[in-house]
């Protein structure tokens, strides 16, 4: 035990005297946070798309539909432009709008013959939830155009033709006679609808800045854990592995002492790091003590998986090489460049499986305050179990002479 | 103290100690001696249980390194061939630290860390940081480093590899007062001078296998107080004149093992004449290790 702190001391002190490399590892969250507040500043942001609209119909009906989408709330979210449809095409091949709505020609004639009609929307799969909107919208305008031509029956057709004012106001006046008739079915309701809704927590929106946090700290973690872990070459190289391995103390407490000063570490960098992303991105922590112990925990277990990858590579610069492969995939995956929330669901999906990615979902959580507890005591084991194979492993490798190997 | 009984060390096909045999006492200072690649560092690293050695034994204070392998590494100080130390503490840190992978309490180290650093040399310097130490005193911080828990077996590595003469001297020293303080040192070395100057009994080694061992004046007289001639030239044949070995020959070199070599010279370089060969220089070299090594081996220990 006691060689045991010696060795965290000594690689904390050696950290501590190194200033430049002290100042890359405070440095890398910090200029992330600078980077994402300077992009994203500190106010809740709505994301917003682009829908574009190829209205082949031109008709009072099309007219009608696609005006939905510049009304209300949904124009807050998604910004219409009107396109021809093969400018529309184009444009969706380039990326450069979330959706295209493409009206067909003879739409208002088909709804007013109460014909059936179709419309065409075509969406952006590199965005995941902006599109999925429109299409919700567009499924409610169709269903509600569907049980007007129900509801209207015959009355419909009469605006086929030019109507004469005389027929429009016989319409209007069955129009506001079937007013009346539903008003008598609906007000009030001729069905007594009793609805009980759980008590309801506020919704909150999280600012984009702080909803990358968790990622961005992950980030930093994994830098970090990188650096520390190249320590294992350099004193391989130098010939303290050696000697200390020619020690009677365990080994096994030279590397649980590289696992206790990296802890040291990140205690110190994710605390700074939080406390950063409160004042640069306004983020609310709903656990900040539980955010801090999961951050920490999640990135020692990490950095033990990091150590196994340095005693199993044939050089220092193979280590740094092989272990930079891993760390950007799993980096971009598990949502440190953007959050899980806004990728593709086929890659969020593989990227919380990801043992970043699933430490990141679970901080989300907890900074959010609605962390599954058995979830995350499951994705607590699992990361546990990874630690322990990384610390396995590399007590394997200096069984079997890492440590003498030039 | 220590005892090596038919060590061997293969790697695959390669092997680097071959059946290597020697027995170390207390107050004794033990010279490995061998080119590079000889086994040196193969044999220290299996004494010091870094490797397991693919058969026999090694007792260090009578605890065998595998079986018994912490008990044989308390009683082992090493000092390595690099300096390994960090860098960026300073030379107490460093004797704290390694003093604690020893298993010496904080006691002790207090007590031990002053009086190593003044036995080095270094007690004015026990708070600089190592980086800012010349590489003498860096090699003395490594050496310091291997004593501080009072090891029974002290392993040196080529520990003057590098150094200049006046530290050389001063840790040379340093190795003595160890052997006299009782602890078996082995120390390995290319440096014929330094293991004639300190060691009192010898082991030569090439190619993993042990080719010569004893003590100095053992070692010496099975050259027979023979000089070596060591001439360069153009030598189309060895010449063969009575009581000359030719321990190596080439087109543009020659080195002969001759009895009283500085009489014998005119009849030497009279003979290469006559083979149609041309003397341009000549080295005579009175019996030492480093004829042994040649006369053993065929080539120098640096090659």
């Amino acid at each position: 035990m006691r060689f045991l702190l010696a060795s965290a001391r000594k690689d904390l002190l050696h950290i501590v005297r190194d200033p430049a490399g002290l100042a890359v590892w405070i440095g890398v969250p910090l200029v992330l946070l600078a980077l994402i507040t300077s992009v994203f500043g500190r106010e809740k942001i709505t994301p917003k798309g682009k829908l574009l609209i190829a209205d082949q119909d031109d008709s009072l009906v099309s007219r009608l539909f696609t005006s939905a989408f510049s009304q209300g709330e949904l124009a807050k979210m998604i910004d219409t432009e009107k396109v021809d449809g093969a400018e529309g095409r184009r444009r969706m091949d380039r990326g450069d709008a979330s959706a295209l709505l493409i009206v067909p020609k003879g739409l208002g004639d088909a709804f007013l013959a109460r014909k059936p009609f179709q419309l065409q929307l075509l969406k952006n799969p590199s965005q995941a939830i902006l599109p999925e909107m429109v299409e919700e919208v567009l499924s409610v305008l169709t269903e509600g155009a569907f049980y007007l031509q129900q509801a209207t029956g015959d009355e419909l057709t009469l605006f086929q033709a030019r109507p004469t004012d005389a027929a429009i106001a016989e319409a209007s006046l069955r129009f506001r006679k079937l007013g009346d008739a539903v008003r008598s079915l609906m007000d009030p309701m001729l069905i007594d609808v009793r609805t009980k809704l759980p008590p309801q927590q506020p919704v909150k929106r999280t600012p984009l800045g702080a909803m990358m946090l968790p990622g961005m700290l992950m980030l930093a973690m994994l830098f970090t854990a990188q650096g520390m872990c190249a320590e294992i070459w350099r004193e391989k190289m130098n010939g303290t592995l050696r000697r200390i391995a020619m020690a009677p103390e365990a080994v096994s407490q030279w590397l649980l002492g590289k696992v206790l000063a990296a802890v040291i570490m990140l205690v110190l960098l994710n605390s700074i790091t939080l406390l950063g992303g409160a004042f640069a991105l306004n983020a609310s922590y709903a656990r900040p003590i539980g955010t801090l112990c999961w951050s920490v925990f999640s990135g020692a277990m990490i950095y033990l998986a990091i150590a196994a990858l340095q005693f199993y590579s044939s050089s220092d610069r193979a280590s740094a090489t092989f272990t930079n492969l891993l760390i950007l995939p799993l980096a971009l995956a598990g949502g440190s460049m953007a959050p899980l929330e806004s990728l593709p669901a086929s890659i969020a999906r593989i990227g919380r499986m990801t043992p970043n990615g699933a430490a990141v979902d679970q901080m989300r959580h907890l900074i959010e305050g609605d962390a599954d507890p058995w979830r995350l005591l499951t994705v607590a084991a699992a990361l546990l179990a990874l630690g322990a194979v990384g610390f396995a492993l590399s007590m394997l490798a200096l069984r079997r002479g890492f440590a003498a190997e030039h | 103290m220590l005892e090596i009984h038919d060590l061997r060390k293969a790697y695959g096909d390669f092997i680097a100690v071959q059946n290597l045999t020697l027995r170390a006492s207390g107050g004794e200072v033990f010279g490995l001696l061998g080119p590079n690649g000889a086994g040196k560092t193969t044999t220290i690293h299996c004494i010091g249980g870094l490797l397991t050695p693919t058969s026999g034994h090694i007792r260090v204070n009578g605890h065998d390194v595998v079986s018994e392998g912490r008990k044989a590494r308390a009683s082992l100080g090493v000092a390595p061939q690099e300096i390994a130390l960090y860098e960026e503490l300073s030379a107490k840190e460093n004797l704290e630290y390694w003093g604690a992978a020893q298993g010496l309490s904080s006691a002790e180290l207090r007590q031990r860390i002053p009086e190593v650093l003044e036995h080095v040399g270094l007690l004015d310097r026990a708070k600089d940081p190592v980086k800012n130490f010349s590489g003498g005193m860096k090699r003395r911080m490594n050496f310091a480093c291997g004593i501080v828990h009072h090891p029974k077996v002290l392993l040196l590595d080529e520990p003057t590899a590098g150094v200049d003469p006046q530290s050389r001297v001063r840790l040379l020293d340093l190795v003595r007062a160890q052997a006299r303080a009782g602890a078996c040192v082995l120390y390995t070395t290319h440096y014929m001078e330094e293991a004639e100057s300190l060691c009192d009994r010898l082991a030569i080694v090439d190619h993993g296998k042990l080719i010569a061992q004893g003590t100095l004046t053992e070692l010496r007289a099975m050259l027979g107080e023979r000089d070596l001639v060591r001439l360069t030239g153009v030598f189309p044949s060895p010449p063969a004149p009575d009581g000359i070995e030719v321990l190596q020959h080439s087109e543009d070199s020659l080195t002969l093992s001759v009895a009283q070599a500085a009489m014998r010279l005119p009849e030497i370089f009279a003979a290469i004449a006559r083979a149609g060969g041309e003397v341009r220089g000549a080295t005579v070299t009175q019996p030492s290790l480093e004829s042994l090594f040649i006369k053993l081996t065929g080539k120098e220990l640096r090659e």
